[in-house]
């Protein structure tokens, strides 16, 4: 009997590794909508066991360190920027700390943006935009910056992947502080710099879309192209009168006779050369990737 | 000096009336008594009232570039240029045929009578707008087609047996992958081709008096239906005798054959990446020259000022000629085309974001 509680309990602890402590977690089967209040989030069979599995918490407080990085003075330095942030952006920051085992890279990304999109983060502001920095300690550590709403427009996976590059010595030599508050600072600096994705709108769902703008050009230069080959072709069915430059009507069949006809092989050359593979990849588009509440984010991650 | 001069005489043999060759029966027609007569009963009646009637007045005025004759019908004067053979009295109509411009050095072997009437000519002039809607409205006004006329055009027909000696060095590459690695591998050859071959009848225009590239290509004739020349086929059709000479008109056909015997040798030599020719010679071995008179249906129409000639093989009915275009059709085709177009552009743009997500 001891066994078999030690076994559940140990499956227990490796499902959901850390909400057993956690402090402001609410049961959210109590809750109206399990805890989730974001109209646009779906809530079905299809998705309630994401949905139960992250925690209910106070979206008022932005720091869950269910990984315990932070002592309560690096928190409070933290929550001033934060502060500053959100006054100054209109958009959310929450930073995950957390110890989750995990085989796939992407259950880190999908748990992260659960945990946005399944509590009231953002609710204040427009498409619920904000970014969440995640931090996973587990053996295999993994840590990532996920965008939601307008954050996406802002902070595209360029201008995220250069704050993941900068902040990954400080998570090596955990410098928690330091590398929030790298992370926070480098978003306000981008954020000052104007939208990376102008060109790119948000619909209802959160995802994000490339603006219409009308190809003038495309069109002026393909309606000029069509026009004139159209043109040429009407004008040359006008010109029937053609030079003769050669007899082919008037050589007679069968007449052709070859005396000699010989192809001699002179020489061979062979040369070889080594394909060079090219290691980068071309530019894309942007597009958002959509979470279990059907909701769109962005964002980039990554092992360390 | 004046010098009198022998006409066909184009009459019917049964009332005296205006006699003319009808093409889609092949055959002579009496206009007055519509009696119809085959070449040999001309041939049979011309050979024994030859020998009675030589009243014909045909005066030649030396000193001037054209000829002065007395229709022998009507007695009124007409005057033609020194290279028509065949032409119409103003006044009474008869086909009025100068013996003198084709015989000797300047009678035709052979001629292939017309085969396609007037009424096939203004049909295919009629015709000539399809597809081609830059064509001006003017072009099929009825006083246009009215002057469609059949004229025998002079054609020097030359046979060649000629011989042609290449020799190139030719590559072949030839390529191919193994993993990463690409190999290619060149082979070089000589390669020499020497051949005889045989051109019949290719036609050249005698006559300055036609544009060279019309009468090109309106080729080609079918000589299988060559006859031997007779003044009778020239009746109710205008006619010229050639004024440049074989050997200069030999040059042109010379050139076609010499580029036909490239083209042949080339189509033996395929499979080559590269070919460099080292040394081509012709022989050109001239086997027969024929001078001869060919049909051809002609319109001159006026526009902006400028004659456009066309021309249809009376034979075969190809139709040719150079449309002018008409400047007001093609700058309203092109702004309904350009505006079309560039709001289908548009709308696929603004389809392709809505879908496509682009």
């Amino acid at each position: 009997m001891k066994k078999i509680l030690t076994i559940v309990l140990s499956f227990v602890l490796l499902v959901t590794p850390v909400f057993a402590s956690m402090p402001d977690g609410s049961n959210r089967t109590d809750l109206p909508n399990y805890g989730v209040n974001k109209k646009e989030a779906r809530i079905d069979t299809t998705n309630m066991d994401k949905i139960l599995r992250v925690p209910y918490v106070d979206s008022t407080k932005k720091i869950y360190d269910y990984g315990e990085l932070l002592n309560a003075e690096e928190k409070n330095e933290l929550l001033n920027l934060i502060g500053s942030f959100v006054e100054h952006t209109k958009m959310e920051v929450v930073i995950l700390t957390i110890d989750l085992p995990y085989i796939y890279d992407i259950e880190n990304e999908n748990y992260a943006v659960d945990f946005y999109d399944y509590n009231d983060f953002g609710l204040n502001f427009e498409h619920y935009s904000g970014v969440l920095i995640y931090r996973n300690k587990n053996e295999k550590p993994y840590y990532g910056i996920y965008t939601f709403g307008d954050a996406q427009l802002y902070f595209d996976d360029s201008r995220l992947n250069n704050i993941s590059d900068g902040v990954y010595s400080y998570y090596q030599n955990n410098e928690y502080l330091n590398g929030f508050k790298y992370i926070i600072n480098r978003l306000t600096n981008y954020y000052d710099d104007g939208k990376a994705l102008p060109n790119y709108y948000l619909d209802d769902m959160g995802y994000i879309h490339k603006k219409y703008t009308v190809p003038y050009g495309l069109a002026l230069g393909g309606g000029a192209v069509v026009s004139i080959i159209t043109l040429i072709v009407l004008v040359k069915k006008n010109k029937m009168i053609k030079k003769a430059t050669e007899a082919n009507d008037y050589l007679v069949k069968d007449s052709v006779k070859y005396n000699t006809r010989s192809d001699i092989l002179t020489g061979s050359i062979t040369t070889h050369y080594t394909i060079q593979h090219d290691s980068g990849g071309g530019g894309g588009g942007h597009s958002s990737r959509g979470g279990s509440s059907g909701m769109g984010h962005g964002g980039v991650g990554r092992h360390g | 000096m004046n010098e009198r001069e022998r006409a066909l005489d184009s009459k019917c043999i049964a009332c005296g009336g205006k006699l003319v060759f009808e093409p889609s029966i092949g055959k002579w027609k009496c206009e007055y008594c519509k009696s119809e007569f085959d070449l040999e009963t001309l041939e049979k009646h011309e050979t024994h009232v030859s020998s009675k009637k030589n009243n014909e007045a045909v005066t030649e005025d030396k000193d001037t570039d054209y000829v002065e004759y007395h229709c022998k019908d009507c007695g009124a004067k007409i005057i033609a240029d020194e290279n028509t053979a065949s032409t119409f009295c103003v006044y009474c109509g008869n086909t009025a045929i100068l013996k003198s411009k084709l015989s000797g050095k300047f009678a035709p072997s052979k001629i292939i009578p017309f085969k396609k009437t007037k009424d096939d000519a203004i049909e295919a002039f009629k015709s000539l707008y399809k597809g081609r809607p830059l064509m001006p409205k003017f072009f099929n006004d009825p006083k246009n087609i009215e002057k469609i006329s059949g004229v025998y055009i002079p054609f020097w027909l030359f046979t060649f047996e000629n011989n042609i000696v290449v020799e190139a060095n030719c590559k072949k590459v030839t390529s191919w992958r193994v993993g990463d690695t690409v190999y290619t591998k060149t082979d070089s050859y000589k390669v020499a081709r020497n051949a005889d071959m045989k051109f019949e009848n290719v036609p050249v225009d005698g006559s300055t008096r036609f544009n060279d590239d019309i009468m090109n290509t309106i080729e080609p004739f079918n000589y299988a239906e060559m006859v031997k020349y007779n003044h009778a086929y020239l009746s109710g059709f205008l006619a010229e005798k050639y004024d440049v000479e074989s050997d200069k008109s030999k040059e042109i056909a010379v050139k076609r054959v010499h580029s036909s015997e490239d083209s042949v040798i080339n189509g033996s030599m395929l499979g080559y990446s590269t070919r460099v020719k080292t040394k081509c010679d012709y022989n050109d071995k001239d086997k027969k020259t024929e001078y001869v008179l060919l049909p051809v249906w002609m319109v001159n129409v006026k526009f902006g000022g400028k004659y456009y000639t066309f021309a249809m093989n009376a034979q075969t009915g190809e139709f040719v000629g150079n449309i002018p275009v008409d400047k007001k059709k093609a700058v309203i085709i092109f702004a309904i085309e350009f505006i079309a177009i560039a709001l289908v552009i548009v709308l696929i743009s603004y389809l392709a974001n809505i879908f496509g997500g682009i």
